[in-house]
């Protein structure tokens, strides 16, 4: 598609607008043709980047393009560690958390992930049918990510929704989004001051109580930051990825039975769910130093909006890349990031998108969509869908009935 | 090709052929040898493709740049001859190079 006005187009670019990021797939597709760094007018302003190339380069080359100010549009209130950090300061809080998401630690995860998705569907499957959004894969995460964390589960509903508030009011509702923040804060913080009382416990919290960055302890507040940033990476994403894999195999019968079957490779199909969901859009990075992107001069403080979801549709890179081909390989996307800053919990997510999506296609094989609906999705710099209503043979539940 | 000896913690040797202009780490990770985690694929910013160059290695393999020499203080039991096997690229004059892997990366 090509737009005559893409410079319109450009300044009017919005990652919060729920209108232009429902399908924002022909709009990214116009700016990697025609101008592959834009410049959008709209929260204070900032330049965005398109293609796959620049914007692996711009997520990669953190002595340029640094995290230090943030990296959402508009910014979050309240620094997050170690997102809002850059390397060399970044990776010390890396090197800490990444011991708790190798593919070895999050596998030792698996029986109880499982056993969390199944009794969930155990409190649907008798129905015959199901908000796959709301019944399944909105409760589930934060059902494995709280514990992890080693925040209580029972306080999950609060937490649920100032995470939500956070991630998508802060274009609409700046005051609230500050409360939110407080709350979470002031929560986060009488957390682990609790914690520094209490008995070990073998969570990232008590993790974080145990550790040293250059030879200091994590202050409290070094900990609520750090939990915090898990909190938004470990919910709403995965959510996103498990829902679009879940719609698509609805609408594409036979790859069911070649996942079932083993004619699919679970983990390549999974890498292409992910990079053809593309959870996270877009995130901010701020030149330090003059620098240009696409021929175009970069000053120092200029913002630039790297978008991961247009990156993850190059065709340069990605052959049919509009397609959800779950043979595709080499798979090279962005979906995780690049760089100091790849997502923590990629090898989390991975192993939960896979149990749930063998959990429903045992248990609820034959589930189906109805041919009307069309799905409306969550935006911001993450996008998700908001629900997947489904219909299937009722089938027993696992578990004895409470 | 030139060929590059990666020896495990525990003294296991892996050796490979790496294209020149490909990375000590490039070399790892498309040969799959254990040790190596490269989390940032390569962009000196995670430290977690750490080496030791052995012996007479060294000074042919060269000093780290200020940026690789600050990740390397991120390092577990940073060595004298500790480097970022992203930012070591593979010539002619590296056949035979031979990097000691550490107990544990990141």
């Amino acid at each position: 598609m090509t737009f005559a006005d893409i410079d319109k187009l450009a300044d009017a670019f919005d990652h919060a607008s729920p209108e232009q990021m429902n399908d924002p797939y022909p709009m990214y597709e116009a700016f990697r043709r025609q101008c592959p760094m834009g410049r959008s007018s709209q929260h204070g302003g900032f330049n965005f980047v398109a293609r796959y190339e620049t914007v692996k380069k711009l997520f990669e080359d953190f002595s340029t393009f640094s995290s230090s100010e943030g990296v959402g549009i508009p910014p979050h209130p309240f620094e997050m560690f170690p997102i809002d950090l850059d390397p060399p300061l970044q990776a010390k809080y890396r090197r800490i958390l990444n011991t708790r998401f190798t593919v070895e630690a999050v596998a030792a995860k698996g029986e109880r992930i499982e056993s969390v998705i199944d009794g969930l569907i155990d409190g649907f499957i008798e129905r015959g049918e199901a908000d796959l959004a709301a019944d399944l894969v909105r409760p589930l995460l934060p059902a494995i990510v709280l514990p992890l964390l080693g925040v209580p589960y029972e306080d999950q509903p609060k937490m649920s929704a100032w995470i939500e508030y956070l991630t998508r009011g802060r274009a609409t509702d700046m005051e609230g989004v500050m409360k939110a923040g407080q709350d979470i804060g002031m929560y986060l913080m009488q957390r682990v001051a609790q914690r520094r009382e209490m008995p070990k416990e073998d969570d990232v919290l008590g993790l974080l109580l145990e550790s040293f960055i250059d030879g200091e302890p994590f202050t409290d507040e070094q900990i609520y930051r750090t939990l915090l940033i898990i909190l938004f990476g470990g919910l709403d994403t995965t959510s996103a990825v498990m829902l679009e894999s879940l719609y698509f195999l609805a609408r594409n019968p036979d790859e069911k039975q070649k996942l079932l079957s083993g004619e699919r490779d679970w983990k390549t199909a999974i890498e292409e769910f992910v990079r053809f969901t593309s959870p996270i859009q877009g995130l901010r990075r701020t030149a330090k130093k003059e620098t240009e992107l696409e021929g175009k001069a970069i000053k120092p403080g200029d913002w630039i909006f790297g978008l991961h979801g247009s990156a993850n549709r190059d065709e340069a890179i990605f052959p049919e890349a509009g397609r959800c081909l779950l043979d595709r390989s080499p798979n090279p996307h962005l979906a995780f990031g690049a760089g100091a800053h790849i997502c923590l919990g990629r090898n989390l997510a991975r192993l939960e998108i896979e149990l749930m999506l063998r959990a429903v296609l045992t248990r609820l094989g034959d589930y189906q969509v109805a041919g009307e609906f069309a799905p409306e999705y969550l935006v911001g710099e993450a996008r998700g869908m908001k629900s997947l209503p489904v219909s299937f043979t009722p089938g027993k539940r696992l578990a004895a009935a409470a | 090709m030139p060929k590059v000896t990666y020896l495990q913690y525990d003294g296991t040797p892996h050796e490979v052929e790496v294209p020149a202009g490909n990375s000590v780490m490039e070399g790892a990770t498309a040969n799959l040898v254990p040790g190596i985690d490269a989390d940032c694929g390569g962009a000196c910013a995670c430290a977690t493709c750490h080496v030791v160059v052995t012996g007479e290695w060294a000074d042919k393999v060269g000093q780290p740049s200020d940026i690789e020499d600050q990740m390397l203080d991120v390092v577990f039991e940073r060595k004298p001859t500790s480097r970022l096997s992203c930012q070591i690229k593979v010539d002619d004059q590296l056949d035979g190079l031979v990097v000691q892997l550490p107990e544990m990366q990141g």
